[in-house]
């Protein structure tokens, strides 16, 4: 399906400055926003798509995977100095790192959660890298019943493991599909709950969707919850007297090895499956790696363990999660959905058909993310005691910035004031999920698969004459159909257990 | 477990009001053909009404607390100010209007420092239409 020349062409499109300019932007702004509490990675990446507009697609992309990437490893340093996580992919971190900070050896934990980070997330893109193109070649040879199926099957396992409740899950996927109806029907071109709005003639734009239910959802949340005493948290000092407590060896990263490699293992594996996170990783390699070790009662009080397998998973989820997107084109979490939100504004439509159509950009794509882990090392590296500094910024001045980012980005990207006010409704839509524990991640997903699922319904009733029975000459339809059902039952009540 | 029912009540009835109002007005449906414009709408409103019933059903306790009256005054204070920062936007265009945001902004989050104040009203407006006119070329109002 894709030559090698497509493949050396692809990687090498990457090497220019601008590409590698942009990746070390993203790098450093990504780790930053993510060592800075309150802002979330997920919050950088909506803000960013914006400043991506002018750009071409392989800059764009490697710029926004930058900061996903640089966010993961920034998230930790909060975690480890204040015990409080920069991101919430990183709160398992605070667990073992915290206390290492505590025993005077901040920086070695910071070190220890960097090599691991970068051990991660170069795994899990080289596990992308290899898995994706045939994959997809496999997705390929699905019709229109399969993938109608397919996207039923995505849509409960999200709804099943995001949020506490299926039902809930259900109702914001529904509301997602609801709000991509709006507009002109791809059939035949007649208006659809546009009410009499020229604007919405074009639907509603996913990136002023995206920007109001996740960033500015989130930033005024913050300011609603704003408190006259809240200040700046302080930092743990960075001064460590010995060498051995400022730095890591080889031989110290090594003695951790099985502890990554599981971590890796399960990282790569929750990142492929839609619907789980970096948090979900994290935490759940460190409850396995703690009750695999002869000394459980050593975690929590500053082991090393505890950070190898918390960031090596919660960063190998980072690759992984671009496998459902590339292969499917189901964006297996917010982060993924954002990225198809930039591939839509330059004109990529995420699929399959992706690898025959965008070979060219998909493997740049890959090389950026190579280049990205270097890039995090590197910064990390250098810049790690600088963003000891970052964990006490003012978020007085963070939750405006961020404020006036998104309003503004909404403007430029979507075209205008009309933008401006359905990113504000989307803002009170994400408020309003959020407060009720309605998951905004199969809300997106959702809103993102239905003009998709939409075609793929009518063509699938065109090829079986409207005939549900048709449906069993297609096995693996009828294979994934249920799967769907087996994981309403099996993660319907586990979950309604878990919240009663 | 009461609010639980009372959202999935919201959900019923709004998924009604869809299918009693809203469709029948806003999309022409032609049923019959595999491509009905109001196949989907309609789908969509009974798949709500029937999770909606679910949750009225069998709605369990949750941690999720809700909107209180001090935070729904609060947010309608924040939402407002964003609505109103959107309508100067076009009127006195993007510098004043922000500025205008970021002053509000500093007064809901209590910020007393003048030296952040400053920060925050002067140079974040300046410094997001720079970024974006200037920088990115992207005509701002």
């Amino acid at each position: 399906m894709i030559d090698l020349n497509t493949v050396m062409a692809g990687l090498g499109d990457v090497f220019t400055l601008t590409n590698l300019l942009y990746i070390l932007i993203g790098v450093t702004v990504g780790q930053i926003v993510g060592a800075t509490p309150g802002l979330s990675i997920i919050m950088a990446l909506a803000i960013a798509i914006p400043l991506t507009f002018t750009l071409d697609a392989l800059t764009a992309v490697a710029f926004l995977i930058s900061v996903n990437k640089g966010g993961t490893v920034g998230g930790a340093v909060p975690s480890i100095l204040i015990n409080v996580p920069g991101t919430p992919e990183s709160a398992a971190t605070a667990l073992d790192g915290h206390p290492m900070a505590k025993k005077g050896k901040p920086l070695k934990a910071m070190k220890y959660s960097l090599y691991y980070s970068f051990f991660g997330d170069i795994s899990s893109d080289i596990v992308l890298i290899l898995v994706s193109a045939p994959l997809a070649l496999i997705a390929l040879k699905m019709g229109p019943v399969e993938i109608t199926c397919l996207m039923i099957l995505a849509f409960t396992v999200i709804a099943g493991l995001v949020g506490d409740s299926m039902v809930k899950g259900l109702i914001a996927a529904t509301f997602g599909i609801l709000l991509a109806l709006v507009g002109l029907d791809p059939g035949i071109a007649s208006e659809r709950m546009v009410f009499g709005m020229l604007e919405l003639y074009d639907g509603l734009h996913l990136t002023s969707l995206s920007i109001g239910a996740l960033a500015m959802a989130e930033i005024v949340h913050s300011i609603v919850h704003a408190k006259r005493e809240d200040g700046p948290a302080t930092s743990v000092l960075l001064k460590s007297s010995a060498k051995e407590d400022r730095t890591v060896t080889f031989a110290e990263l090594f003695a951790n090895r099985v502890v990554a490699i599981r971590a890796f293992i399960l990282g790569t594996l929750i990142g492929a499956i839609p619907g789980l996170g970096s948090t979900t990783a994290g935490f759940l390699s460190y409850s396995v790696t703690k009750q695999a070790a002869k000394d459980p009662e050593s975690f929590g009080t500053g082991d090393p363990r505890g950070i190898a397998a918390t960031e090596t998973a919660n960063s190998a989820v980072v690759g992984a999660n671009l496998i459902p997107l590339l292969t499917l084109g189901i964006p297996g979490n917010i982060a993924a959905a954002l990225l198809v939100s930039a591939l839509i504004i330059q004109g990529v439509q995420p699929g399959p058909l992706l690898f025959q159509e965008q070979g060219r950009l998909i493997y740049g794509m890959f090389g950026a993310m190579l280049i990205a882990n270097f890039a995090n090392l590197f910064v990390g590296q250098f810049c790690m005691r600088f963003w000891a500094f970052v964990v006490s910024a003012p978020r007085t001045v963070i939750y405006p910035a961020a404020m006036i980012l998104c309003t503004t980005g909404a403007y430029v990207v979507d075209g205008g004031i009309f933008a401006v006010f359905v990113m504000l409704a989307a803002t009170f839509l994400g408020y309003v999920m959020r407060a009720y524990g309605f998951s905004i991640v199969a809300f997106i997903v959702a809103f993102i698969l239905t003009p998709q699922l939409e075609s793929n319904v009518v063509k699938a009733r065109l090829i079986t004459n409207d005939d549900p029975m048709a449906i069993f000459s297609h096995p693996i339809a009828l294979a994934l159909l249920a799967v769907s059902v087996a994981s309403m039952i099996y993660l319907g009540p586990k979950k309604r257990k878990k919240s009663a | 477990m009461t609010q639980e029912r009372i959202i999935g009540g919201c959900v019923v009835a709004f998924g009604a009001l869809l299918l009693v109002f809203i469709i029948p007005a806003q999309v022409t449906s032609l049923p019959g053909i595999p491509t009905d414009p109001g196949l989907f709408p309609k789908a969509t409103a009974w798949i709500l009404v029937a999770l909606g019933l679910v949750q009225l059903a069998f709605a369990r306790e949750t941690d999720d607390a809700g909107i209180g009256l001090v935070e729904l005054g609060r947010l309608g204070l924040v939402m407002g100010t964003l609505v109103l920062t959107g309508l100067a936007m076009t009127r006195f265009g993007h510098i004043p209007a922000m500025t205008g945001l970021m002053i509000a902004s500093v007064l809901m989050v209590f910020e007393r420092r003048w030296y952040w104040i400053a920060v925050t009203i002067l140079l974040l407006p300046v410094s997001c239409w720079a970024l974006f006119e200037i920088v990115l070329e992207r005509p701002l109002p």
